[in-house]
């Protein structure tokens, strides 16, 4: 490495080397010790396996269920969401609200808006003596303050008529299909016929129901949002009218 | 396939032996003068062979093993002296200002003419002359710069010269 030394650099050398070789060293005592030491550092390196296997798993463990459980809800959105709305349409049915996605109509603001409210009593309350208290009026409306032809065709059918009930899964359908600006115009299929059935049985409104179907064959066909949302508007009107009259 | 690597094992820990038996006492030698403690080179000169025996494979393949061992070893060493430098720092009252640690073995060696030397002069030497390092390392290794390796080389190499020419006489 140093190719440049001189005369007087060897001699150094040559008597740092001779001065060097006095000192002592035992390789064989020192060959033992390394041997000692790397025998126990393979008997640690043995045992960090086991002692590690323990907190690896019982941390992975609960992370790859969590991990699993997120993928499973992220792949089942769509259907959890869809779910969620339907339970939420039936339970607005059966409370008497109109569902809010409510494919013709933009949903309106609720400090706007005030609509009549069936509460139920509360199941858990428990019920009060007959003889000292009355017990609650099983049904409470609230005042309507505003004008009910928003929510005539959402309310309950309480008749239990073929042709109002007909009219309502084609409404139904119509909400499915674009309601919240949807495009699934697959929840369409069969609503044609449906409305086809009801032909003759009120003329009065078999003019509506005929545009009506052309409407919906248009809409199912062409995929066309116009032709839905008037299919929509006629079947509503007829709805409206039809409970106006039940009332 | 496991009697493969047992023998491959078995090649490598002979090989491992054979360097050792052949680099250690050299390297503990031109340590003990860099570090001026016996004890400590023969320390950080086992502390590099445990670590050359963990990457053994790759080390045994090296150009140059004992460069690989002198490396390690003279890193320990200099760790241990900025330890010894802390320590010397954190305890003023207790050492006389200006002198270093005491150090251990280079008279009982018989190493009364390089105990002549400085200690930075006596490391520089050995750095240079046994451990084959180019100035630039030595200064880094002291933590000095170039012209002040230079100038402890020359100031070594006058002072054994003028020894051994007194000895002579």
């Amino acid at each position: 490495m140093n190719n440049d030394w001189d005369e007087d650099d060897h001699e150094v050398r040559a008597q740092l080397l001779l001065a060097a070789d006095n000192i002592a060293v035992d390789v064989d005592v020192e060959w033992a010790q390394l041997v000692d030491v790397l025998a126990g550092e393979r008997a640690v390196l043995a045992s960090l396996p086991r002692t590690q296997s323990l907190p690896r798993f019982r941390l992975g463990r609960p992370l790859l269920v969590a991990a699993a459980i997120v993928i499973v809800l992220l792949a089942l959105r769509p259907t959890i969401v869809e779910v969620a709305v339907t339970v939420a349409d039936r339970l607005a049915e059966t409370v008497g609200l109109a569902p809010e996605e409510d494919a013709g109509l933009a949903p309106l603001p609720p400090s706007t808006t005030i609509r009549p409210v069936i509460l139920l009593p509360p199941t858990t309350v428990p019920q009060p003596p007959p003889t000292t208290i009355p017990p609650p009026p099983p049904l409470t409306t609230l005042p309507v303050a505003a004008p009910p032809s928003t929510d005539l065709a959402h309310s309950p059918i309480l008749d239990g008529n073929e042709y109002r009930l007909t009219l309502r899964r084609v409404h139904d359908q119509l909400n499915q299909a674009i309601g919240f600006g949807r495009t699934n115009y697959e929840a369409l299929a069969g609503s044609d016929r449906l409305v086809e059935d009801l032909l003759g049985q009120q003329p009065r409104f078999d003019s509506q129901l005929r545009d009506t179907i052309g409407h919906l064959r248009q809409a199912q066909r062409a995929r066309d949002r116009a032709a839905a949302s008037q299919a929509h508007t006629i079947i509503d009107g007829v709805q409206k009218q039809l409970a106006t009259e039940a009332q | 396939m496991r009697a493969s690597a047992a023998a491959a094992n078995t090649r490598s820990d002979g090989a491992f032996e054979a360097l050792f038996r052949r680099e250690f006492a050299p390297l503990v030698r031109a340590l003990t003068l860099v570090a001026g403690d016996r004890e400590a080179a023969a320390d950080a000169v086992q502390d590099a062979f445990v670590q050359a025996h963990r990457h053994r494979e790759r080390v045994l393949t090296l150009d140059s093993p004992v460069g690989w061992l002198r490396h390690v070893a003279l890193n320990r060493i200099r760790n241990q002296q900025r330890g010894q430098e802390r320590q010397r720092r954190a305890l003023p009252r207790l050492v006389e200002a200006g002198s270093v640690l005491p150090e251990r073995g280079l008279e009982a060696d018989g190493l009364g003419l390089l105990a002549t030397l400085s200690p930075q002069q006596r490391a520089a030497a050995a750095l240079y002359y046994l451990l084959d390092q180019p100035t630039h390392l030595v200064a880094e290794h002291l933590g000095v710069t170039e012209a002040t390796v230079r100038s402890h080389l020359r100031a070594a190499r006058r002072r054994l010269q003028h020894d051994l020419e007194e000895e002579e006489v």
